[in-house]
């Protein structure tokens, strides 16, 4: 593979450049841009490469685990069932065959979205994961809007006014959210709002629509508070960072604006740490969301997954667990190639290692 | 080529540095210490010990006319039960202080289990790097990524609930976040001169890791290890609280929290203390580290 470092050789041939020079500098040039653009390539492949290696591992591990927990033909017959029984069901399962057959219909199950019937409920998994996934997506959709509109102004409030009293409070408020359980802060919230005061609904999703907005305050709240916490604290500490760089100063220096120092050159370089953040930050929203869906009956995937674990319903276990793993896996890929949208040097690194 | 030599290495401040130790137990580093966070730190540990001979009450005892009781500042409530009763009788308090044993046992197994398997992998990978490294930085990226909580619930469902559950779920995702960092760490300690040096003596690699770059590295590993303090416990309440934790008669606060839900209408004095206490062990936890990583090291303000 070509390295891709151009720093050192583009930087060198620049200075050099006078006016008889100038031809062989843009051949130079235009050998770079390839290079450039065959590294990018190479970088966007290997992502592709790895996502599929860690899903190929990731259905390895899921296919032991629920093997591991037992022959699903036992799980699904009554206690008493004879050895027959026991044969004939598996015969239909299929897991009478070899491991390594069982494993082969098991990823083509998982690839075409057969994920079989529920022990507990009789119906197709793919009707009863498929009816509830909205919801969830509805509530994860809310609160990263409620995350994008107060952590944003508020990490970056808490840094330009550094030791003031808004400092201060933002500190302590992103403080005590990273320290409370959100199951707990769900409970607080609800004693308060639903059961004392009476002004929003306790629970559920509502009728649907418009009119529910209600039903969504407490749990999008909820949802948010940790997201919400370690954003503001990275971005006021990244912020800081980039105040003190050299590039700040000179823009002070020629005038800029303050307003447009710290949205323009300051905010948009604070922004990296954030990304990946966000990408680590995907599962533990999906680990939140699990909580509040418990704690407020929202009819959603997460709610789902816990009745399911408590029935040991291994079915909709492994759709929404494999699901869930496509979903991050995803996300991760796509905050990987926007790194080099955002930072061309990032991918270049990448690339080297 | 001849070693190029760099500057004369001074030794950061180190809590293993032999040097450091009278450094550290000066009366102006000892003013200079978060002492309300080490107060709740340290009431922790010792209820966590000595909780169980210290409750006002037996914890477990039930008596159902005293159900509900609120606590003794309220209406209707005994000097008995300082924080009032739940729905089968029994004190909060007292059923809190033996449940702060389950988070701590947690917490100290889990990180036990994740910081030494975790450094010693980072140590490992940043050291030989090539395809072994790159295997580990993946794998550990999907650690990393995949929700813990669905991850420890899966667990739960195929190897049942119970301390070691709780541990292994949360040493998967600690062992991941100990082995990054590390790593990056030994990434620039191992280009330092006297890591040259010690090769060119005949060192092994097994001594150069253990001996020369791993005392470099542990300060960084002090400062995660305190920030995850936290985040375990956390986890560990939040899975207890989902059914899936330490199982009952053992109680421990997110168990607490989750008992009181129902009631939450009338007897709202269940869930609030409990989670009050994970708050503030949380919290404390949280600012030590802060303030460890300030001090120990600045670079990793982003962590």
């Amino acid at each position: 593979m070509p390295p891709c470092n151009f720093d050192a050789s583009g930087g060198a041939g620049r200075k050099k450049t006078g006016p008889t020079r100038l031809r062989q500098t843009t051949t130079e040039a235009s050998r770079k841009r390839v290079a450039q653009e065959r590294c990018r390539i190479t970088y966007i492949a290997s992502r592709f490469v790895q996502a599929f290696i860690t899903l190929a591992l990731f259905m390895i591990v899921l296919f032991v685990a629920t093997r591991a927990a037992g022959d699903p033909a036992t799980l699904i017959l009554p206690a008493d069932a004879t050895p027959e029984q026991i044969q004939a069901a598996r015969e239909r399962i299929g897991t009478d065959r070899s491991y390594a057959a069982q494993f082969a219909i098991f990823v083509a199950d998982m690839a075409t979205l057969n994920f079989g019937r529920s022990i507990v409920y009789r119906e197709p998994v793919v009707d009863l994961v498929g009816g509830r996934i909205a919801a969830s997506l509805k509530l994860q959709l809310a609160s990263l809007i409620l995350i994008l509109v107060t952590a944003f102004p508020l990490g970056v409030l808490a840094a330009t006014r550094r030791g003031q009293l808004s400092d201060h409070v933002v500190r302590l408020l992103a403080a005590f959210g990273q320290a409370a359980p959100s199951f707990w802060i769900g409970l607080v919230l609800m004693a308060i709002f639903a059961v004392k005061l009476g002004w929003l609904p306790a629970g559920g999703m509502g009728p649907g629509g418009i009119a529910s907005w209600k039903y969504y305050i407490l749990p999008t709240i909820t949802t948010s508070l940790l997201l919400f916490a370690s954003m503001t604290r990275l971005l006021r500490s990244s912020m800081l960072e980039v105040l003190d760089a050299e590039f700040v100063k000179l823009a002070r220096a020629k005038g800029v604006s303050e307003a447009k120092v710290v949205w323009v050159h300051v905010f948009r370089n604070a922004l990296l740490p954030i990304m990946t953040f966000m990408a680590i930050w995907i599962g533990t929203a999906v680990s939140g969301s699990v909580v509040v869906e418990v704690v407020f009956d929202w009819p959603g995937i997460g709610a789902m997954f816990v009745d399911a674990i408590g029935t040991r319903d291994f079915p909709i276990i492994q759709a929404i667990v494999g699901l869930i793993a496509v979903a991050v896996l995803m996300a991760n890929l796509i905050v990987d190639l926007l790194y080099g949208v955002v930072d061309p040097r990032i991918q270049l690194e990448a690339s080297n290692r | 080529m001849a070693v190029e030599m760099e500057k004369p290495y001074t030794r950061p401040i180190s809590i293993f540095g032999r040097r450091s130790l009278p450094l550290w137990l000066t009366w102006q580093n000892l003013r200079r210490m978060p002492l309300p966070q080490l107060f709740i730190i340290g009431l922790f540990v010792f209820i966590s010990i000595f909780g169980q001979w210290l409750t006002p009450m037996p914890f477990d005892e039930q008596n159902l006319r005293l159900r509900f009781l609120p606590p003794a500042w309220l209406d209707g409530g005994d000097l008995r039960y300082l924080l009032g009763t739940d729905n089968l009788g029994r004190d909060v308090l007292s059923r809190m202080i033996v449940g702060a044993q389950a988070s701590f046992i947690v917490a100290i197994a889990a990180l036990a289990f994740g910081s030494v398997m975790g450094s010693l992998i980072g140590l490992a990978s940043g050291y030989f790097g090539g395809r072994f490294d790159g295997f580990v930085m993946r794998t550990a990226d999907g650690m990393m990524a995949f929700p813990l909580i669905l991850a420890a619930l899966l667990l739960v469902a195929v190897i049942g609930p119970g301390v070691h559950t709780v541990v292994i779920a949360t040493s998967l995702i600690l062992w991941a976040r100990f082995a990054r960092l590390i790593r990056s760490e030994v990434l620039s300690v191992r280009e330092r001169d006297f890591v040259k040096l010690a090769r060119i003596a005949g060192a092994s690699n097994l001594r150069i890791m253990m001996v020369h770059i791993l005392p470099n590295v542990l300060n960084s590993a002090v400062v995660l290890l305190t920030l995850q303090l936290g985040f375990i416990i956390i986890v560990e309440a939040t899975l207890s609280f989902l059914g899936a934790g330490v199982p009952p008669p053992t109680p421990t606060w997110g168990q607490m929290v989750a008992g009181g839900r129902t009631y939450i209408e009338t007897a709202w004095w269940m869930s609030l203390f409990p989670g009050l206490a994970i708050a503030a062990v949380v919290l404390s936890f949280n600012l030590l580290g802060d303030w460890l990583r300030d001090h120990l090291d600045p670079k990793l303000r982003q962590l």
